[in-house]
């Protein structure tokens, strides 16, 4: 009798601590969770694109000069790639009389918006702005105003600079 | 006879207590042996900057980790050393957008890959967790993982900073 009642204790401590065992193996493994930052700077950026990068005027024709115009054909395509507010500006150099090649000085027009021609010069002019492009086109159809009168003969050379800049600088 | 009767009555007493306390009664050294060794989750790093973009890669429409100088974001490691307890790896963003000044730029613009994959394996990262990788048979693994913005001329300057949440979730 007192053997047996001796084993059911023994019994019920090892019942016990098996539980605890099993007890501590049913546990809930724990979700496990971090977080890291990824972070990229961009910065302001702006490029543009001249076609054609030289222009080789026409030669005029009486018909020019009867117009009284020469145009370049095709417009000047200018593409504006920018991911802030941007200003797209001309001015025109000219180069001193009495060079090699160059005969004088020679009147640029540019056509605005508006229809009209107005006169480039040798300070900035914007002729198109935006918020942002994306390879945005601006056309810029460039004359030179030519008569009977006016036109010497030889050979001129106006450079075209181009500035694309932060919009208001 | 009477003596023995109380002794075993005691003996018996405790036994029951044992049965009801028997995890208290468990020596700490036998459940440290027993319980199934914790997840470990680790980063190499919990800030990544993702390289400035330039003209070109507003171009392309994207910046990445430089996978051309075989370069990655980050190296993630699970350790389970001890248990064959099956599990799922999750990413999710912490936010809808990017956190900048007041351009939302949507957080699927952030896509990963592993960085032995192709190129067109990059997939977005959303708000909402998707599984980076599992493992039925439980065990350890390390994965590295590449980054990618999506991005273009319409993305206006400044920083762009996004969380990305990894959670170890055990099946």
């Amino acid at each position: 009798m007192r053997q047996r009642r001796s084993r059911a204790v023994l019994a019920a401590l090892l019942a016990g601590a098996a539980c605890g065992v099993a007890g501590l193996d049913r546990a809930p493994a724990q979700t496990v969770s971090l977080a890291i930052e990824a972070e990229v700077l961009v910065p302001p950026l702006q490029r543009l694109e001249v076609t054609p990068g030289f222009l080789a005027w026409p030669e005029p024709t009486p018909n020019d000069l009867a117009a009284g115009h020469l145009d370049a054909d095709p417009p000047i395509r200018v593409a504006v790639y920018s991911n802030i507010p941007w200003d797209l500006a001309v001015r025109v150099v000219q180069p001193e009389a009495g060079g090699k090649i160059v005969t004088g000085t020679v009147p640029i027009f540019w056509r605005t918006p508006a229809g009209d021609f107005a006169p480039l010069s040798a300070d900035w002019a914007v002729v198109a702005s935006g918020a942002w492009a994306d390879g945005e086109a601006v056309k810029l159809a460039l004359r030179i105003p030519l008569d009977w009168t006016q036109a010497r003969p030889g050979e001129y050379a106006p450079r075209l600079e181009y500035r694309l800049a932060p919009a208001g600088r | 006879m009477a003596r023995y009767t109380s002794r075993s009555r005691a003996l018996a007493r405790i036994g029951l207590l044992a049965i009801a306390l028997g995890p208290g009664l468990v020596p700490h050294g036998l459940a440290a042996d027993r319980a199934p060794a914790p997840f470990e989750l680790t980063v190499d790093a919990h800030h990544v900057l993702i390289p400035a973009p330039g003209v070109s890669e507003l171009d392309d429409g994207r910046v990445v980790q430089d996978p051309a100088r075989g370069a990655y974001a980050l190296r993630v490691q699970v350790r389970a050393p001890d248990s064959a307890a099956p599990w799922r790896l999750y990413l999710r963003a912490d936010g809808a957008t990017f956190r900048s000044e007041g351009f939302g730029k949507p957080c699927h613009d952030l896509r990963w890959k592993f960085d032995h994959e192709s190129a067109g394996a990059y997939r977005s990262v959303e708000d909402q967790d998707a599984i980076v990788l599992e493992r039925p048979d439980g065990g350890s693994a390390e994965i590295v993982i590449d980054l990618l913005v999506d991005l273009d001329w319409a993305t206006p300057p400044g920083m762009y900073g996004l969380g990305l949440v990894f959670s170890l979730v055990p099946e």
